[in-house]
């Protein structure tokens, strides 16, 4: 027992010079992702950000053109349309993804049998690549060959032409991110509901807690962050949405389900207007930063009662 | 109002058996105390009446209804969860509130109840703080309290107050008993605490490794324990326990050990089963049945004091019979008369009245 004890005892105490050490050590270990980062992202950025500012054009020699290319693309009336359908996009795909996920999350956090197979079964959309999922999907859509016409058709309806009608295609676009990307709000709703304390569960279930009172109560807390992440994520992911719309309907009719992302790449390799696409990426980068913006400081608002005492109450 | 009635419960998790053979009753009213070492399975017995846990075979009755396919919600009970299990985004009055909330009472009734709990549980100046912003026994009163806010058919209390100080304790535990009553409600209550047991209960019920070793009011759980566990399980400090053997000499029956031999008076004799001869027992003698004098006297037998455990009023004398044998005394400080030291020669006498014999194989008590 004495020998024990005193062995715990010669246990070195940390003195204020390995400290000092340890704090360089610690900053030099910020060093490789700086620069990493430097090289990664701030470059591109910034050289995006001076291509825009240029008049670049393939063959020409790149003169400084300031704001230009920015005011020629605001004056443009069909760059608007895009920028709104993007947002409504997004807007919706996200908002029926959280509701669904939420739901499903729910249904899926129950312990049945078999739920191991389902649940892989759920995620496998989100596994699979784009090009994958826009391809199938072009083939279940499609008018004369597609499986969901043909089901449509079998059941005496008029078949709907899913990706060249103005009304469907944008629907098209929505119903295929949303078939991809539930299964991720699932993911972190189970997540979230896996940190739930199970005695928790059963106390509301004693006291009869209605279910509203159990979500608000029980299960929000525990929810709140992982779906914010959620939200954040998928609201900045539909935004910059490219591939489906590339390959499920190439952006038409018209312009009807072409996004910012799309458009850009038109500008870029069909029109070969470079700052102009450069211009529309930062666009974009503006409008993912305000909802960056006003949703990250949200996730680092402590949830009630899980602050440091305010109130002594004495 | 209810009774509860639990026959033949067996509960397993995967292989292990944690419920063995459970068969209890607790009449309308009545306060039902069950104690157990860790692990013997009262919180699953509770769990169990509440619904939450559901037996693999057996029934639970409610008023001779059988409940095994009602939802936990809807059985109408109060639980107070031993790891507490309060509402950590709620205040503690708003953990109170919550129940009489889900149960669409009126803000006037809510008040009331939440007012006539505050000032039960003492928790006045603590209302507006959340459940991590309070001690240990603060937040078990906050757990309490809401199983108490309710007036449910039945309260299922998990150790209520394990972990308040002694004061409390005692003024709580009265209070609690005075509300159970005049409320009228059916009460398992879970306790380690033998003083608790022994205060509270109407009944009391001794579990071990997942089923009931003795069910009885407090007194006959003591007087009359059932077999070697409860014996060893009820009083403080234990029973002290002797192999022995029963005899028939010259008319009488006697118990012999080693290093004694003692005549059983007629009651005694009368009370043992009548195959209860020239068998090896195990005796039982509780330690504030055994007299401590320096001198010798009729049937004393010789010991050394071993230990010494001064309490407030009275001691605790191990006693070292011979190598092996100790035998643990309490006695009033004034009762023994003398100071007593380490090392001290006394005179040990048990009255035989006071002797429990167990069988020394089954553990059995003999009567
Ligand atoms: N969910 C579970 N899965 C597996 N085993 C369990 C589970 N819950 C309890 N047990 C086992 O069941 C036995 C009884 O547990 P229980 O919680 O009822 O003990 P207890 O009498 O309440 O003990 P304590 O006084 O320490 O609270 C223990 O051996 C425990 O390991
Ligand atoms: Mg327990």
């Amino acid at each position: 027992m004495a020998q024990q004890s005193a062995a715990a005892e010669a246990v070195p105490v940390t003195t204020p010079a390995t400290g000092a050490r340890d704090k360089w050590f610690r900053r030099t270990l910020f060093i490789p992702p700086l620069g990493f980062l430097v090289l990664m992202t701030i470059f591109p950025l910034l050289y995006s950000l001076g291509v825009s500012l240029f008049n670049y054009s393939l063959g020409g020699t790149a003169k400084f053109a300031g704001f230009s290319n920015y005011v020629t693309l605001f004056r443009d009336p069909s760059f608007w349309q895009v920028t709104f359908i993007t947002i409504r996009i997004a807007l919706f795909a996200v908002a029926i993804e959280m509701v669904l996920g939420v739901l499903l999350g729910f249904a899926l956090h129950q312990k049945l049998p078999g739920m191991g197979l389902f649940l892989l079964i759920i995620f496998l959309p989100m596994m699979l690549a784009p090009l994958v999922v826009g391809l199938f999907w072009r083939f279940l859509l499609d008018q004369t060959f597609g499986l969901v016409d043909y089901l449509i058709a079998s059941v005496g309806f008029k078949p709907i032409p899913w990706l060249t009608h103005p009304r469907y295609a944008l629907l098209s676009v929505i119903i295929v991110d949303v078939w991809q990307w539930t299964p991720f709000v699932v993911l972190l709703t189970l997540a979230g509901l896996g940190t739930v304390p199970p005695d928790l569960e059963e106390a509301a279930e004693l006291d009869r807690a209605s279910v509203w009172m159990r979500f608000k109560h029980i299960y929000w807390p525990h929810l709140r962050f992982p779906l914010l992440l959620a939200l954040t994520f998928r609201l900045i992911d539909t935004l910059k949405l490219f591939d489906t719309p590339f390959i499920l309907t190439g952006g038409g009719p018209g312009n009807l389900t072409t996004t910012l992302s799309l458009l850009g790449y038109r500008f870029h390799f069909q029109f070969f207007q470079i700052s102009t696409a450069a211009a529309i990426s930062w666009v974009i980068v503006i409008i993912i930063n305000i909802v960056a913006n006003i949703l990250v400081p949200q996730m680092q608002k402590a949830p009630r009662g899980s602050e440091e005492a305010v109130d002594t109450g004495l | 109002m209810t009774s509860i009635r639990l026959e033949n419960v067996h509960v397993n998790f995967g292989k292990t058996e944690v419920l063995r053979d459970i068969s209890l009753e607790v009449a309308d009213g009545e306060l039902c105390v069950i104690v157990g070492p860790s692990g013997c399975g009262k919180t699953v017995t509770l769990r169990a009446i509440s619904g939450l846990t559901r037996p693999s075979r057996g029934h639970v009755y409610f008023d001779d209804n059988v409940i095994d396919h009602v939802a936990p919600g809807d059985r109408n009970v109060g639980m107070a969860f031993q790891t507490y299990a309060l509402y950590p985004n709620m205040t503690v009055r708003e953990n109170w509130e919550f129940p009489l909330r889900a149960a669409k009472r009126q803000e006037e009734l809510i008040q009331e109840r939440v007012g006539q709990v505050t000032g039960l549980l003492d928790m006045g100046p603590l209302l507006n703080r959340y459940p991590r912003e309070l001690s240990g026994g603060q937040q078990q009163r906050v757990a309490l309290g809401r199983a108490l806010v309710r007036r449910p058919q039945v309260f299922l209390l998990d150790e209520p107050m394990g972990n308040l100080d002694a004061k409390l304790r005692v003024e709580l535990r009265a209070s609690l008993r005075k509300l159970q009553m005049d409320l009228g409600v059916t009460t398992v209550y879970v306790t380690h605490d033998q003083v608790d047991a022994q205060a509270l209960g109407d009944k009391i019920v001794v579990m071990d490794v997942g089923s009931v070793q003795q069910v009885g009011t407090p007194e006959q759980i003591y007087e009359t324990p059932a077999n070697l566990f409860v014996a060893g399980f009820i009083g403080t400090p234990r029973m002290n326990f002797l192999d022995g053997t029963l005899k028939q000499e010259n008319g009488n029956l006697v118990v012999e050990h080693p290093l004694f031999k003692m005549d059983l008076p007629e009651e005694v004799v009368g009370r043992l089963a009548d195959n209860a001869r020239d068998r090896k027992v195990v005796m039982g003698v509780r330690p504030e049945s055994i007299g401590v004098s320096t001198h010798p006297g009729p049937q004393t037998i010789p010991g050394k004091i071993y230990v010494c455990e001064p309490q407030s009023n009275e001691v605790i004398i191990e006693i070292e019979l011979e190598e092996e044998v100790h035998l643990k005394v309490r006695v009033g400080r004034d009762a023994l008369g003398f100071e007593p030291y380490i090392d001290q020669l006394v005179q040990v006498q048990i009255d035989p009245d006071t002797l429990h014999f167990f069988d020394s194989v089954t553990g059995v008590r003999l009567s």
